[in-house]
């Protein structure tokens, strides 16, 4: 049990690196205003897939790391990331009914709460912010949240990793 | 989660109100360039692919306007080193200072920051190379922007677009001096409290003033593209193109001014 946890924390570390490059990846600046919130949505899989192991601690430092990544306002992601694991965290027990569809509406939801909250908190401690606040990375990752779950799924099968991982315990 | 709510808020108030992070900063710096490099790592690959597959007529075409174009460069080259000899005769002849040559370092960009509306570039130069916070970025074609951030190999550059910066500018044709900021657009600059009475026109090079002693004076930083009167607003609502291509420049030169360098070696002779 130990090794097989040890293993899942690799793999949800590895994949938020990996969100944290996509999320890096320079674009012009229309396209990036239509970049989906890839860490956060890597996030959300891990809390959907292994609850046992993926809380509001996971989702903490997630954010924290991509508060160190993009270099402004540092714990700003932590905090966001933190309270929407948490909201999640309370409809845990409805979302084994949820088919993906059903997932990509609460991801399309939270990714616009964490907008929100992004928005407010910028607002607060960046004095003579002049931002806008954006609903295009919510649509994007509510459409692009079935295609991950596909690929993630597919590829943690070929990996061998499937058994060890869902029971999560 | 209240724990980890409080902790982050505290990073939060601590990263706006003291600079007790500073110190930090550096070093995660340090750990996120690679994962930036990475990350610009497919416009790299695609550069290599562009640069390596090229017809022989393509190039040969691209030889042949670049000789035209340093044919043409050093024909004006002659007359700027007449200009630049009489310029000195004349200021002698004024009693002023000699007029000071800027030296540049190239660098290069390494990263974007992936905030859409905070218009912000990392490049690879930081204190190993003597870059110091405030020092004016240029590209091949205007101002881009000043350091905000010194790391030690890399530093972060706040772009003119950006809607936090503004730059003390006048106009080539007649000397109006103005403010320009940013908008967070990288295509459109303002000019902000311009009077109705103020003679500026659709077309007039902009440069920057020298004025606040952060930029060095002279550098083209754009061209008005509308002046317009807003009924109910007692100032000229003026719009220019920066000359910089803000969003697509990949080589940046790194200014030090003449001035600076003059007061350092005086704070060293001393």
């Amino acid at each position: 049990m130990q090794e097989s946890s040890l293993l899942t924390y690799l793999w949800s570390g590895g994949s938020i690196v990996i969100g944290l490059l996509l999320q890096l990846i320079p674009l012009s600046s229309t396209a990036a205003l239509w970049r989906p919130q890839f860490v956060l949505l890597i996030v959300f899989y891990w809390l959907f897939r292994s609850p046992f192991l993926h809380g509001v601690m996971f989702a903490w430092f997630s954010g924290l790391l991509l508060d160190i990544f993009v270099g402004e306002l540092l714990g700003r992601h932590a905090i966001v990331f933190a309270l929407c694991a948490y909201l999640i965290r309370l409809v845990q027990q409805r979302l084994h009914h949820f088919g993906v569809l059903h997932q990509a509406m609460l991801v399309l939801f939270m990714v616009l709460v964490s907008q929100l909250l992004l928005h407010s908190i910028t607002l607060i401690f960046r004095v003579g912010w002049e931002g806008s606040l954006s609903i295009a990375p919510a649509i994007t990752s509510a459409i692009i949240w079935p295609l991950l779950v596909f690929f993630a799924n597919r590829l943690l099968k070929t990996q061998g990793l499937e058994q060890s991982i869902s029971s999560g315990s | 989660m209240l724990l980890l709510a409080f902790v982050a808020l505290f990073l939060l108030f601590i990263d706006t109100y003291t600079r007790w992070l500073q110190p930090v900063r550096p070093w995660l710096a340090e750990l996120t360039t690679p994962l930036y490099w990475v990350s610009s790592l497919p416009r790299r690959i695609g550069e290599l692919g562009d640069e390596t597959v090229v017809s022989r007529a393509d190039l040969e075409a691209e030889i042949s306007r670049q000789k035209t174009q340093l044919f043409i460069l050093k024909g004006r080259m002659q007359r700027m080193a007449e200009l630049a000899a009489e310029n000195v005769r004349l200021r002698n002849l004024l009693n002023a200072t000699e007029l000071l040559q800027d030296s540049v370092l190239v660098s290069e960009l390494i990263g974007v920051s992936p905030d859409p509306s905070r218009h912000t570039i990392i490049v690879n130069r930081g204190e190993d190379h003597d870059v110091f916070v405030g020092q004016a970025v240029l590209d091949a074609d205007g101002l881009m922007g000043q350091v905000v951030e010194v790391y030690h190999s890399s530093s972060k550059v706040l772009l003119i677009s950006d809607s936090s910066h503004a730059l003390p500018v006048q106009v080539l044709r007649n000397g109006v001096r103005s403010i320009a900021e940013g908008m967070g657009d990288h295509k459109r600059l303002t000019l902000r409290f311009v009077t109705p009475t103020t003679d500026i026109k659709v077309g007039d090079q902009l440069v920057s003033s020298g004025l606040g002693g952060r930029y060095p004076l002279g550098y083209p930083v754009g061209t008005v593209t509308s002046v317009d009167m807003v009924s109910g607003n007692p100032y000229l609502k003026v719009e220019l193109e920066p000359s910089a291509r803000i969003d697509r420049s990949r080589y940046l030169l790194l200014v030090f001014s003449a001035v600076e360098q003059l007061g350092k070696d005086t704070d060293a002779g001393e």
